[in-house]
């Protein structure tokens, strides 16, 4: 293998893969370059005694510093900068300085996953060592021996867990009575990870920990880690509940890196695509980004290039090495590749292989799910290769960081599936350079979680007038405390002090990633899957029997719902079709509760409030993936109507807004609906205009995940003419799961920048269809078949809902 | 009093005649209710005239009364039309003398509407109005068939409880259960709930519902034939290993003959012992208001360090402490089941209201006789179940029958505390008879496993009904 790593002119250009790439057709659309940066660095003797400077071989970085002088200061910390920068050395060297001054300090450190926790208490004892410090740190989680536990609880220095293990543990506080007291520090690493029904969980699991650390008279510092979001201090402030100080000023360097932005040319297929102008095809008509990738592989291992590939299915990793295999028999480049597929499913002994063989460059290739994203040292690749998007920036970043190590230079191709975000980021590649965009959402209004934390700090200890300091609004904490009560959980009230009655640990009832109790788990028939359980909402959106689901990128056909029982489940079989399933709903929203609102002026409204959202799921169409075609149409549901009282928002638009778009439009490109169908009775201005609402909601749930970091899954809407509530055109964003996650709330407050974007993708489509393509507005989440859909009017009406926020918000 | 068992669908399903006959004979029921008529041939079958069988009536119009005696009364009233007859009927003669009144339904149901942090009880205005129109609602004590057992909750003056297992999920899920309530004067409810596997055959360590059914095809249908048996002929019946077999045998025996066997080796502190058992206001409270403390070696001496005072939750604590550490010599203080809730519970509250007895707490040497014998399989109890309730009268302890549970009593200090005034006051000089009784059976069990001397012949046995037991950790219930 090379010892520098290529550039992209070596291995990518145009004339190069005109000749040497099988097939090539301008692929290469675009290229970035981010240039290298040099490590600001700040001498560790400025900030740390001689003790702790001395024996560190480097100089701090100036972030590094900059928070270690913050919280020396006395204050909360949240440190957003980049993958690697060294955000551990931070707390960890801040408790050095604490151990100093106090040798019985003792800190929480709260990691986000196992293997993580596992990973970093090597890298903390290592640092303790260096700078020759007595203090242990030990992970304390599930996989804790026994005869472990009450050794660490009584002796270790610093604490290691996680927030499902912490949940368990307050119950037992008197035992962690060393540790609660003496806690002079708590990280919470990677918290941009708690966001969603999770993030919730962790917020108030913190809240209760608080409540027991003041119990035993500690206020210790709080240091968040977490990549680069929008909003850190904010998201910091929701999860912990107190005041924190930024560092996001990154002093760490990083080489040249250099991104190809690579399209799939068209499948080749036996059908009229050949025939179709440059402005007919669909992004949905070019190959899958996963075959293309494993293509763009081929050619770098072929150029001595080792490279990583990313994909995100298992079964993608095993198809992209049989891919690779095709590929480089086709390349005229004779060599011969050795390309290995990696991922969590296969065995330890298969995964050390592989990674012993990329450390010692024995592989040309390894195409890996999101299991070498992280964590795992494979030594440093030449160049990666990303098939499609990975949801969040801060993933995009830490897969191409996988290729260049420290300040070297680092090469990747980006090939992007055809949905809306990868085309996004394909027109716009400068997207992946913007800084802080995504933000954090978490939200704590959901009353179905607090009210279970509730029970759970009741049993922790007695709740008195005292604890709204944790639990929020006393008007609150009283109701759920008089809901407990009535409900037979509680007794005893907030002046003498409300205590927990029931007969379980509540916090066994905690599901960390769920709102309700109702919880389905999912039993695989032939063979043994590993999925969280899912909502009631969730099994009848996605998981009716006879449809086709994903996890973890493999397909799945329900089999069963199971419900007449104390634990409902759901059977599925592993599947491998080439078929996708859409659910038909019904779809209303009742019963409107306005939180919060803006007055746009001129008619337009935008909301954000609870409603109850009535959903009959009542068949579901088997479609081809590749060429969207209705296989098998309306196969029956025999699934109960379902509602949930949930969060939502809601744009408005004034009938003038509604006459002006369509005058705006042309109306050579008005839409009929077909007879028989439920808009029938519809006239085409109608039908079209609510096409334009319909195709502005798909939109925005669609783009949402370029400012806000959330699961559009767990996302639905509506869109009408006129909704009787609402009196007038409206359309509505709600959270799909009970009591609301603070998802349509989080687009509401950040209404114009998704508007924005997504207006942007819409607009610049190249589907250039008015009823748009996969990549602009089409959902296969939707529930009416995507119709109607107009994208002219979508634009227009996104453009003038963005021109009304500007015109409100600029008076 | 009025014992009344009640029986879920699920439980009298599966139920053998051998259990139910055991259920009853544990419970001393007089009552035992469950819902679907089809069954009462059965229960009357097995049963014969020793308890009054109901079902949930079908016919609907008139109130059933089920049973009454000098002080209580127990009705059936579902309709609005039933209710009024119920009242009616109850609320005759001379105020004082009238018995009192518990009214079983159907009608309340307990609901929680999460998002809305609201609770509800559904068909309570309908249920209330007869009761309101005879200004009758604190006359009765609603019993529903709608709530779990341990469910008890004011609404608007109807005080409600719960007397199904496995009513509502919400409250709660459970496998086959057996409730049973002593209904008393001043609507004090004594609620037991033990499990369908703690009778019959099934209440044999090693003997699940699948065995029970193999033993019982085998013509081993009781325990009594179970002791009997030899382990060749047990392992052979019933396809059991010889190390299973052996334990099941010797579980039957030391149920059947009342008697204490211990692991070789096993052996309790040397030192006297000082007994302790404490009263609180609930599962996690806000006081402990009785500590009862009984040193035999001293005189048999029972000492009652309680506080009635609701807001002075340091009082009886820190009186117990200048105690002990003046006059406890370092003996071993034990109660049964404290790792579980006594130790646990004085050792947080210690730390909030007398933290200067920390050390002195944290250096006494705590000994749980529970743990001890049944988690750490140190010896094998009688007793249908390992609580001290059933294991001290299984090695002839003749408890005072009090009809009250730990649950109960916290409930009535709440009520008193929320309410301090005559009529919620606790007869505290009863409470300390109670408290010392419960010392007393502890002592006793301590005592016999002391001086037993048989041996267990099998060892490192996995008790079921130790997992069993320990699953309700964290209740009052009877420990």
């Amino acid at each position: 293998m090379s010892n520098t790593t290529p550039s992209l002119d070596t291995v990518l250009n145009t004339d190069t893969l005109e000749d040497t790439f099988p097939e090539y057709e301008g692929q290469l659309v675009d290229t970035i370059t981010d240039p290298p940066r040099e490590a600001d660095r700040v001498s560790a003797t400025d900030v740390l005694p001689d003790t702790l400077a001395e024996p560190l071989e480097h100089d701090l970085y100036s972030h590094q510093a900059a928070a270690i002088q913050e919280l020396q200061a006395g204050n909360n910390v949240t440190v957003s900068t980049s993958t690697s920068s060294g955000k551990t050395w931070i707390y960890t060297l801040y408790f050095c300085l604490r151990k100093l001054q106090n040798p019985d300090a003792r800190a929480l450190f709260l990691y986000p996953t196992k293997a993580l926790s596992a990973d970093q208490e090597r890298a903390i004892n290592d640092l303790f060592n260096k700078l020759g410090i007595d203090a242990f740190a030990e992970t304390y989680d599930g996989d804790t021996k026994d005869d472990r536990k009450k050794l660490i609880r009584d002796r270790v220095d610093v604490v290691i867990s996680n927030f499902a293990g912490m949940n368990q543990y307050l119950e037992s506080h008197m035992k962690w009575r060393d540790v609660f007291q003496n806690c002079e520090l708590v990280a919470v690493d990677e918290c941009h990870t708690y966001t969603g029904v999770h993030g919730m969980h962790v917020a108030w699991v913190i809240r209760r920990l608080r409540r027991l650390l003041d119990h035993y008279g500690s206020d210790p510092q709080f240091v968040c880690s977490t990549a680069t979001i929008g909003n850190p201090r904010e998201h910091s402030e929701l999860l912990t509940g107190t005041d924190f100080q930024v560092i996001d000023d990154d002093g760490s360097p990083h080489g040249r890196r250099e991104i190809a932005f690579w399209e799939p040319p068209l499948q080749e297929t036996d059908g009229p695509v050949d025939e179709l102008g440059e402005d007919e095809i669909l992004p949905s008509m070019r190959r899958n980004a996963d075959d293309e990738a494993a293509g763009a592989l081929v050619h770098l291992a072929k150029n001595d290039v080792q490279t990583l590939m990313f994909t995100d299915s298992r079964q993608g990793t095993e198809i992209g090495v049989k891919r690779a295999i095709e590929a480089a028999r086709n390349h005229p480049e004779s060599s011969y590749v050795d390309i290995d597929p990696y991922h969590a499913g296969l065995s330890k002994r298969k995964r050390r292989a592989v990674e012993n063989k990329l450390s010692s460059s024995d592989l040309d290739g390894v195409i890996s799910t999101s299991a070498l994203e992280l964590g795992i040292d494979i030594g440093s690749m030449d160049a990666t290769v990303l098939a499609g998007y990975p949801g969040t920036r801060q993933s995009f970043w830490q897969r191409i960081g996988r290729a260049g190590r420290g300040t070297t230079d680092s090469l990747s191709v980006y090939v992007p599936q055809s949905d809306a975000i990868d085309q996004y980021i394909l027109d716009n590649p400068e997207y992946v350079l913007e800084e802080n965009v995504e933000d954090a959402v978490v939200d704590l209004s959901n009353n179905p979680v607090y009210a279970k934390h509730v029970l759970c700090a009741a049993s922790e200890r007695p709740l008195t007038e005292a604890d709204a300091e944790w639990f929020g609004l006393e008007d609150r904490l009283a109701r759920a405390i008089d809901m407990w009560q009535a409900a037979g959980q509680m007794v005893g009230d907030l002046d003498r002090g409300a205590q927990y009655n029931g007969s379980a640990r509540p916090q066994s009832d905690i599901s960390m990633y769920a709102t309700t109790d109702e919880q389905y788990k999912v039993r695989q028939e032939d063979g043994d899957i590993d999925m969280e359980p899912l909502d009631k909402e969730r099994v009848y959106r996605e998981f009716y029997p006879g449809a086709l689901v994903l996890h973890d990128g493999d397909q799945y056909e329900v089999q069963e719902v199971v419900e007449d029982r104390i634990h409902p489940y759901v059977t599925v079989e592993e599947s491998h079709s080439s078929n996708y399933t859409q659910a038909i709903h019904d779809k209303q929203i009742t019963d409107l509760e306005i939180d919060r609102s803006y007055d746009l002026g001129n008619g337009y409204q935008l909301c954000a409030g609870m409603g109850t959202v009535h959903i009959n799921y009542s068949a579901y169409n088997v479609l081809n993936i590749h060429t969207g075609e209705v296989v098998e149409p309306l196969v029956p549901i025999d699934l109960d109507p379902i509602y949930l009282r949930t969060q939502l928002m809601w744009i408005a638009f004034p009938d003038q807004a509604i006459n002006q778009t369509l005058q705006e439009i042309p109306s050579i490109s008005y839409l009929q609906p077909d007879e028989g169908s439920e808009f029938a009775s519809m006239g085409e201005e109608e039908y079209t205009i609510t096409g334009g609402l319909h195709g502005g909601e798909h939109g925005m749930i669609k783009m949402a995940p370029l400012e806000l970091r959330l699961d559009n899954s767990d996302m639905g809407g509506l869109s009408t003419l006129y909704h009787s509530e609402v009196g007038s055109a409206v359309w509505f964003i709600h959270d799909a799961v009970e009591g609301g996650i603070g998802f349509a709330h989080s687009i509401y407050e950040n209404f114009e920048a998704v508007a924005q974007r997504t207006l942007e993708r819409i607009d610049d489509c190249d589907c250039g269809r008015d009823v748009g393509c996969p990549a602009c507005l089409m959902s296969s989440q939707c529930g009416n078949q995507n119709e109607p859909l107009h994208r002219p009017a979508a634009v227009s009406l996104l453009g003038k809902a963005i021109n009304q926020v500007e015109t409100t918000t600029s008076d | 009093m009025i014992g009344l068992t009640v029986l879920p669908e699920p439980t009298i399903e599966q139920c053998e005649r051998t259990q139910l006959k055991d259920i009853v004979h544990y419970f001393d029921s007089e009552v035992v209710f469950t819902p679907d008529q089809v069954h009462e041939p059965f229960l009357n079958a097995t049963l014969e005239d020793s308890v009054e069988v109901m079902t949930q009536p079908l016919a609907r119009g008139r109130a059933t009364q089920i049973a009454c005696d000098d002080d209580t009364r127990l009705v059936w009233a579902s309709t609005p039309a039933e209710l009024e007859e119920a009242i009616q009927l109850t609320q005759t003669g001379v105020l004082e003398d009238r018995p009192e009144c518990f009214i079983l339904s159907d009608q309340l149901r307990v609901s929680v509407d999460l998002i809305d942090l609201e609770a509800h009880l559904d068909g309570l205005a309908e249920y209330r109005a007869p009761f309101d129109k005879h200004d009758a609602v604190d006359a009765f004590t609603h019993l529903t068939v709608e709530a779990n057992p341990k469910y008890r909750a004011e609404w608007e003056g109807i005080d409600v409880q719960g007397v199904m297992p496995g009513a509502n999920k919400q409250q709660g899920a459970s496998g086959a259960g057996v409730a049973h309530f002593e209904l008393q004067a001043g609507g004090v409810v004594g609620e037991k709930t033990r499990k369908l596997s703690a009778f019959g055959l099934q209440a044999v360590d090693q003997v699940g519902r699948s065995r029970a059914a193999t033993l019982n095809e085998a013509g081993i249908q009781s325990r009594q034939d179970l002791e009997s048996a030899s382990v060749h002929e047990i392992s052979k019946l019933a396809n059991l290993g010889q190390q299973t077999a052996r334990t099941a045998i010797e579980s039957a025996q030391v149920i059947e003959h009342g008697e204490i066997r211990k692991a070789p080796g096993a052996s309790l502190p040397e030192k006297d012992p000082i007994f302790i058992d404490i009263e609180t206001d609930g599962l996690n409270p806000t006081i402990i208001w009785l500590i009862g403390v009984y040193i035999p070696s001293q005189d048999d001496r029972y000492m009652p360090f309680i506080e009635t005072d609701p807001t002075q939750p340091a009082t009886a604590l820190e009186e117990f402490l200048s105690w002990l550490s003046e006059h406890g010599n370092n003996r071993p203080i034990v109660a049964y089941n404290g790792w579980n809730f006594d130790f646990p519970v004085i050792h947080e509250h210690i730390d909030e209201h007398c933290p200067q007895y920390l050390d002195f707490w944290e250096s006494t040497h705590r000994f749980d006789l529970y743990d001890w014998a049944v988690r750490k399989n140190n010896a094998l109890l009688p007793g249908l179940t390992n609580k001290l309730d059933d294991v001290a009268p299984a090695l002839g302890w003749e408890p005072l029958d009090t009809g009250l549970t730990g649950a109960e009593v916290g409930r009535l200090f709440q009520r008193y505390a929320a309410n301090p005034c005559p009529a919620t006051e606790l007869d505290w000089e009863r409470h300390k008879r109670y408290c010392e009784d419960d010392v007393r059976a502890l002592a006793h069990i301590y005592d016999r496993v002391a001086t037993a001397t048989r041996r267990m012949t099998t060892t490192n046995r996995r008790s079921t009904s130790a997992t069993e037991d320990t699953t309700s950790q964290g209740t009052l219930n009877d420990f």
